[in-house]
């Protein structure tokens, strides 16, 4: 069949040159118009497919690399990014997330459950034989088999080859120094979700994984207050202990401890009362510590002077209460004797003068109705009188019937040393920034001029009063002691005792504040039976500045300029004013 | 054939044979990408647990720890500052001129231990000859006793053994084969950055029980 078309073929073509005529001439010309049309149509073609090349490739060369670098970064992140980093204000690592394997069994298929049971315990060596039969033994899909393995481990189970095992990488979160920050940093969940703390206050940030968080915290403070805490606690028996170091201008929180603590890595395994935060969450009653508010209300608003005096013999009895002092001095006392000695008398006499309405508006000013505002979680609400009676003016003067938490007494104390400006607490440091600016946040609540007379009483009370415990050879110390009475199911207790120091330095022109809590703390031999926050908290806070002051380069006072004794002698009339140690034992 | 037609045909070959070499290329270059961007990973990874790790070993309370154990210095106190202008009225202590001479006195007999040591590394590493004839002047340690100045030798080897000496100063030459340890100077870097991955052999590791 082929043979006769090929022959056709050739005959026509044969046809075309043999017959070389007119027809042929037109034939061959109709060919060669077609063929250039062909050309042209394919050329057309080529330069259109040519002109797009030039245009891809040099023309938007720019636009192309561009989209071609998403495409990679795309692919890049396709990992899910860690959990960010939490660091202290020197950038020293406090939390961190790292990748591990872990491995997980699809019981179905697994066949030989008692050999594969004995090739993992070789690798797996944190755990036996017989629970890993237990685990493949299960019958379920899905089981975990070990979480968080070596690189190694997870090698030498991949090269089991086993179809039944397989891995999964998790972030897993990592706390280098454990206790050391566990109730101001906080925890996660399993699912790596803050559920405390810092964890949780900056959640969102942590999770995007690019920026880390700078804490105000400085991990050295950190540790030498948790160091001293737990030594207090133990020396006294005490059931918790509180500590915290703030920047009086800035608000920054140095050190945050609460004791006793837990361990971030178990933080189910802890019982409530250490997961508590008692420096933020807890609100306790404070006792004398809050003389320092009710005296700097009465001298700002004008209703005393340093050189007022009140009679103290007498107790004051108001309906069913009786206000009387501990270890009276059956005087009429000024100002600055009322403070270090620490009457609860001449206070609530101080407060009266004042008015009612002028210490609840001044208690309002210091933030002690409302939560305390900083970007953390935990943040107790202060609980006092509703409605506010004269008897609330009386007991809230001298630290009764009103609770605050630790954070509100220094953030309001902090504001009546630094001239007068209140500040919010921060926690954290923006990016860059080493140091936050002074009164940031600020609000005027009292005049200098108080915040300076607030700082002679409170380094009066250090030098010659209750918290003589808290000097510091270099440095000037001012403080003011507390020792609230535990309410108990009747009234208040004699035995179980709130103890408090707050410490403030250089008290001339203070930069930090100290407080040290502690609850129930048991007198020693030491002590002299006495468990009063001037024997408790006070040499804690005071072993906390001696170390911390050469640590932060703060020059000690060397040319001892001023002596606020012999200053404040025109309105001392005390008798037993060379005598510290009996002051010190009026301490309430 | 028509000559054109050649060379039509050698251009698309060359043409075709520059886009296969470029894909090729392309192919080539995406695989090394890809290769490092998982290195960068990797060593990510290794940074943020050596960090961890750093962080750990740094634990304030180990760090006093070792302090108290290895050094007979305590925290500074604030009575021990001292104003520039007062350093003059200072009277000089007898006990602080006998801690400062017992210093030097350690100061100088480590330097000179460390100096027989080098030397001793010196000899037995390198032939003599060329030891006589460096000028050593990587180490002024040396004492110049021990130098025999001679002239016409090049220093070259003897540099080049000082050198690694200098390097890793902990790993300590062995006399017995002087040769052969130069040669195994050179770390396997691939072999040793294989190996360690921190999560091997970090204490925090151990500490969370994951080894």
């Amino acid at each position: 069949m082929n043979i006769p078309f090929a022959k056709k073929k050739k005959l026509s073509a044969g046809e075309v040159f043999a017959e070389s005529g007119d027809s042929g001439a037109i034939a061959l010309q109709q060919a060669k118009a077609r063929l250039i049309f062909v050309f042209a149509v394919l050329m057309l073609g080529y330069l259109a497919v040519s002109l797009r090349l030039v245009d891809l490739s040099l023309l938007r060369a720019p636009e192309e690399k561009k989209s071609a670098a998403t495409e990679e970064v795309k692919t890049l992140t396709a990992e899910k990014p860690l959990r960010g980093t939490i660091t202290d204000r020197n950038g020293e690592l406090i939390a961190t997330s790292l990748r591990m394997a872990s491995v997980y069994a699809d019981t179905t298929l697994i066949e030989d459950r008692k050999g594969t049971a004995s090739e993992l315990a070789k690798i797996l060596t944190a755990q036996n034989e017989a629970e890993i039969f237990k685990k493949l033994s299960s019958g379920k899909k899905f089981i975990w088999i070990e979480r968080n393995i070596t690189p190694k481990q997870e090698y030498a189970i991949n090269a089991l080859g086993h179809p039944g095992l397989g891995f999964q990488e998790e972030g897993r979160r990592i706390y280098p120094h454990e206790n050391l920050t566990s109730h101001l940093v906080g925890y996660t969940d399993v699912d790596g979700r803050g559920i405390a703390g810092i964890e949780k206050s900056y959640d969102r940030q942590l999770k995007e994984g690019e920026k880390p968080v700078r804490l105000t915290i400085d991990l050295r403070i950190q540790h030498l207050l948790h160091r001293e805490l737990s030594r207090a606690l133990e020396k006294f028996s005490a059931n918790a202990a509180i500590g915290m170091v703030m920047d009086v201008n800035t608000g920054e929180v140095i050190a945050m401890v609460s004791l006793p603590d837990f361990n971030p890595y178990h933080p189910a395994a802890s019982p409530d009362a250490a997961k508590f935060n008692r420096a933020t969450l807890g609100v306790f009653e404070m006792g004398s510590t809050f003389k320092l508010f009710s005296t700097a209300a009465a001298l700002d608003a004008g209703a005393v002077n340093f050189g007022t005096t009140f009679e103290t013999t007498e107790p004051i009895k108001i309906g069913r209460f009786t206000i009387s002092d501990y270890h009276p001095e059956k005087r009429p006392l000024t100002v600055p004797e009322i403070f270090i000695f620490s009457s609860n008398i001449g206070t609530a006499k101080m407060a009266m003068a004042a008015g009612t309405d002028g210490i609840k508006d001044f208690y309002k000013r210091m933030g002690f109705f409302d939560p305390v505002p900083a970007a953390f979680p935990e943040r107790g609400a202060p609980l006092y009188p509703k409605p506010w009676r004269e008897v609330s003016t009386l007991t809230a003067a001298f630290g009764h019937g009103i609770a605050v938490s630790p954070l509100h007494l220094m953030r309001a104390a902090s504001a009546l040393v630094n001239g007068g400006i209140m500040v919010d607490p921060l926690f954290s440091l923006p990016e860059g920034e080493s140091t936050m600016p002074l009164h940031a946040s600020g609000e005027r609540v009292i005049k200098p001029e108080t915040s300076i007379q607030v700082r002679k009483l409170l380094e009066l009370v250090v030098k010659g009063g209750t918290g003589s415990k808290a000097y510091v050879e270099g440095y000037d110390v001012g403080g003011k002691t507390g020792t609230a009475e535990k309410t108990m199911a009747r009234g208040y207790s004699k035995n179980a005792v709130l103890s408090s120091f707050i410490g403030f330095f250089p008290i001339g022109n203070p930069r930090y504040a100290v407080l040290a809590m502690m609850d129930e703390p048991k007198a020693t031999k030491d002590t002299y039976g006495y468990a009063t926050g001037g024997w408790t908290a006070a040499p804690a806070v005071a072993r906390v500045i001696e170390q911390m002051g050469p640590l932060y380069h703060i020059p000690p006072d060397m040319d001892r300029t001023h002596d606020i004794l012999r200053e404040m002698a025109p309105y001392m009339k005390n008798k037993k004013k060379e005598n510290g140690v009996a002051a010190a034992k009026t301490d309430r | 054939m028509r000559k054109s037609t050649i060379i039509w045909l050698g251009l698309s070959f060359a043409a075709g044979a520059f886009l296969f070499h470029t894909t090729q290329q392309v192919t080539d270059g995406r695989e090394r990408l890809s290769k490092i961007e998982k290195n960068i990973r990797k060593e990510e990874e290794t940074l943020r647990v050596l960090q961890a790790e750093w962080s750990y070993l740094n634990q304030a309370e180990r760090l006093e720890k070792l302090a108290r154990q290895h050094l007979p210095l305590d925290s500074m106190k604030g009575k021990q500052f001292i104003r520039l202008q007062d350093l003059d009225q200072m009277e000089r202590s007898p006990i602080a001129a006998e801690a400062e001479k017992n210093v030097h006195d350690a100061t100088t007999a480590a330097l000179a231990a460390g100096a027989e040591e080098q030397e001793k590394l010196e000899t037995a590493a390198t032939p003599k000859k060329t030891v006589a004839a460096t000028p050593a002047p990587v180490e002024p340690k040396k004492p110049a006793a021990l130098q025999k100045p001679t002239v016409g030798q090049k220093p070259a080897p003897a540099k080049k053994e000082t050198r690694a000496a200098l390097k890793s100063p902990t790993t300590r030459i062995p006399p017995a084969a002087p040769k052969k340890t130069a040669e195994t100077k050179k770390p396997d870097i691939k072999k040793q950055s294989a190996q360690q991955d921190p999560r091997q052999f970090g204490d925090l590791m151990k500490s969370l029980g994951v080894r």
